[in-house]
């Protein structure tokens, strides 16, 4: 697809979807005093005082809903309190990008209320179950998504489905009138520029307040920073980011300091300062750390899975899907919904109801194999093969593996295609970028990285190299899991894989004896 | 099982990815030896991209954040060093990765896992080979 033709196609749909949500003339009741600020507390950054065009926006139905997306979507079923909601998360994050701001820019009152903005809305963009429903997206809307992230307006940054939302919605003509009514009716605010608000959210500025994207999205970024200790903190890890001593030690520094700069890279980079090195380590540590803790947990990504076969069952048969709610034909049509209101009216359909009840009953997928390189025979026959059809980019390849699985199960066992499931998690593969990208300055001409630091490969592939787990997952009933055991081990011997486990890839599956 | 290898053989042989491709250009080099370098490796992989992005399809799921002084970094890059040191096609060996190192059993692997299924993309992949030793070979 001709990539402009899809970056209108899907901001027709986003303008459409925003107009529809977001009522003409909101608020329609008269403006706030400038002086009528209002102060909110939440668990993890503490009191904030927001100014009133910052709580008209919070107050518009776009930004009430993200109460209702959870940032770990369903992983409140393994970690209780795992709770938060992108709606905490945006707060967080505004506090720690002026936080930032006001650590470099001090004067800058326009540019930190830019920076303040931006966060709040820089996850507007996200939608029920959070990163997986846009990987979801992402996959059944490939060819649009990979189209519209070659459109030139975000041509030099790789983003995800979700980033490229919040802009669109920002830029949309409903909420960007909206924006303009309520910002600029403030006159401390006048200047406050909402197209710079809109590239901050896709880390694009051009002037030479640049740096500023970094702000939002960088190697720590305000997003990070309040990420890391929010879902740590609600999932009850113990495991922190110093994110004082990040404001402590976040510096500018001039293009002019690298002996090659060049008259067309921005003028300042965010840095950090030598003694914050400990606190980018802590960030990459604590990014390894919550993945095989949070998001590649068995029990996540069993979840993850569920909810996975419910869209398969929609897709395979729209026609049989009673609601058109749930039809999913376009990507807008995910935006109306959040978390439970999708639970909810999956419930209500007959198709979908048994996967939903399970969910909500906690009658979880359960573990039928374990794949990981440590219980893996030498030799390693094509790990390759499998290893590079994840879940998140390649989820047709998996289905015609988990086909083959399920033809091969005695007629007796044999489970609903949609309730067996070879999950192959994505790499931690980004963790990696941070140190290549974070900028250390230590006084003197030559500018490091982290990575000059911190030999963090060795990290990143062993962890990849022994923490990694794939899993053939299915549903509880332990004679249904070990029939599919069996089957999947014998398949994975086979052409094309030449896989031979060892005895822990079945018993970490804790079958009843 | 007959079942079975009629559903191995429709479309496996026609899945393939960019990891694949540059485990074949890897295997087709004259070096064994490479260096590990991200910044030196981001910039042949940004220029094979330019290059071959049209001519093979795989290479359209790679994207890069261009940052200057900082080479365009993608997060395929990393993806593809894990993809392929996870079941041994590459080691790298320790300190500090200084070192990509695809040994000759390594080579007759993924010759043998790729050769035949990326077969209409053997001009490409000959010419990144040559890139490949150009600009990242090192003395073993």
């Amino acid at each position: 697809m001709e990539s402009q033709k899809a970056f209108v196609q899907l901001k027709n749909e986003v303008e459409a979807w925003v107009a529809s949500i977001m009522p003409d003339g909101f608020p329609k009741t008269p403006m706030p005093g400038k002086n009528e600020t209002k102060v909110i507390r939440e668990a993890v950054t503490g009191y904030q005082v927001l100014q009133p065009h910052e709580y008209l926006v919070l107050d518009s139905p776009l930004l009430q809903r993200l109460r209702y997306i959870h940032q770990t979507a369903l992983a409140y079923l393994v970690y209780p309190t795992a709770n938060h909601t992108r709606f905490d998360h945006s707060l967080g994050c505004a506090k720690i990008a002026q936080q930032l701001g006001e650590k470099v820019i001090r004067r800058e009152k326009t540019r930190i209320a830019e920076l303040r903005l931006a966060a709040l809305l820089h996850d507007v963009g996200h939608t029920f179950f959070s990163h997986l429903s846009e990987s979801i997206m992402q996959s059944r809307f490939g060819d649009l998504y990979l189209s519209v992230k070659r459109a030139p307006q975000f041509k030099r940054r790789d983003l995800g489905l979700a980033e490229i939302i919040s802009y669109l919605i920002v830029k949309s003509e409903r909420f960007h009138a909206f924006l303009d009514r309520v910002v600029h009716y403030y006159p401390d605010f006048r200047k406050l520029d909402l197209d710079e608000v809109a590239q901050l959210i896709i880390r694009s500025p051009v002037d030479e307040f640049a740096f500023m994207g970094e702000i939002i999205s960088g190697p720590f970024d305000a997003d990070k920073l309040d990420y890391l200790v929010r879902d740590c903190y609600f999932c009850g890890i113990r495991a922190d980011v110093d994110v004082e001593r990040v404001l402590v030690s976040a510096a500018l520094l001039d293009r002019r300091r690298f002996p090659s700069s060049h008259p067309d890279w921005i003028e300042r980079y965010l840095v950090m300062k030598s003694g914050g090195v400990s606190i980018l380590e802590q960030i990459t540590f604590n990014r390894m750390l919550l993945y095989p803790a949070i998001y590649h947990h068995h029990k996540v990504r069993a979840i993850e899975c569920m909810i996975k076969s419910i869209f398969e069952i929609i897709w395979e048969d729209p026609d049989k899907i009673t609601d058109d709610r749930l039809k999913f034909e376009n990507i807008s049509d995910f935006y109306g919904l959040t978390d439970f209101q999708f639970l909810a009216l999956a419930a209500a359909e007959p198709r979908l109801k048994p996967t939903v009840d399970r969910l909500t009953k906690r009658d979880l997928f359960k573990r039928c194999l374990v794949i990981s390189r440590p219980y893996l025979k030498q030799p390693l026959g094509n790990f390759m093969n499998l290893v590079r059809k994840t879940s998140e980019d390649y989820p047709e390849e998996l289905r015609q593996l988990r086909k083959i699985i399920w033809a091969e199960l005695p007629k007796d066992k044999r489970v609903s295609i949609h309730d067996l499931w070879v999950d192959i998690p994505k790499p931690p593969t980004s963790i990696a970028k941070d140190p290549d990208s974070a900028w250390v300055d230590i006084g003197t001409r030559e500018m490091l990285r982290l990575r000059d630091f911190f030999p963090y490969p060795e990290w990143v592939t062993s962890y990849e190299a022994n923490k990694w787990k794939g899993h053939v997952f299915s549903i509880s009933d332990p004679r249904t899991r070990r029939a599919v055991n069996e089957v999947a081990i014998k398949v994975f011997k086979e052409h094309p894989y030449y896989l031979e486990f060892e005895e822990h890839a079945t018993k970490e599956c804790k079958f009843p004896s | 099982m007959e079942k079975l290898e009629q559903m191995q053989g429709s479309g496996e042989e026609e899945f393939t990815t960019f990891e694949d491709i540059f485990a074949l250009a890897l295997a087709n080099t004259k070096s064994s030896h490479f260096k590990a370098d991200s910044d030196e490796w981001h910039n042949v992989l940004y220029e094979v991209c330019e290059e071959y992005r049209d001519k093979m399809p795989q290479l359209g799921v790679i994207f890069f954040d261009e940052r200057p002084p900082l080479p365009p970094q993608s997060n395929e890059f990393y993806q593809l060093i894990t993809t392929l040191s996870m079941p041994g096609l590459i080691s790298l060996p320790n300190p500090n990765y200084e070192l990509i190192v695809m040994n000759e059993e390594q080579k007759k692997r993924a010759q043998e896992m790729e050769g035949k299924r990326l077969d209409k993309y053997k001009k490409h992949i000959q010419k990144i080979s040559k890139l490949l030793d150009a600009r990242l070979a090192v003395q073993g």
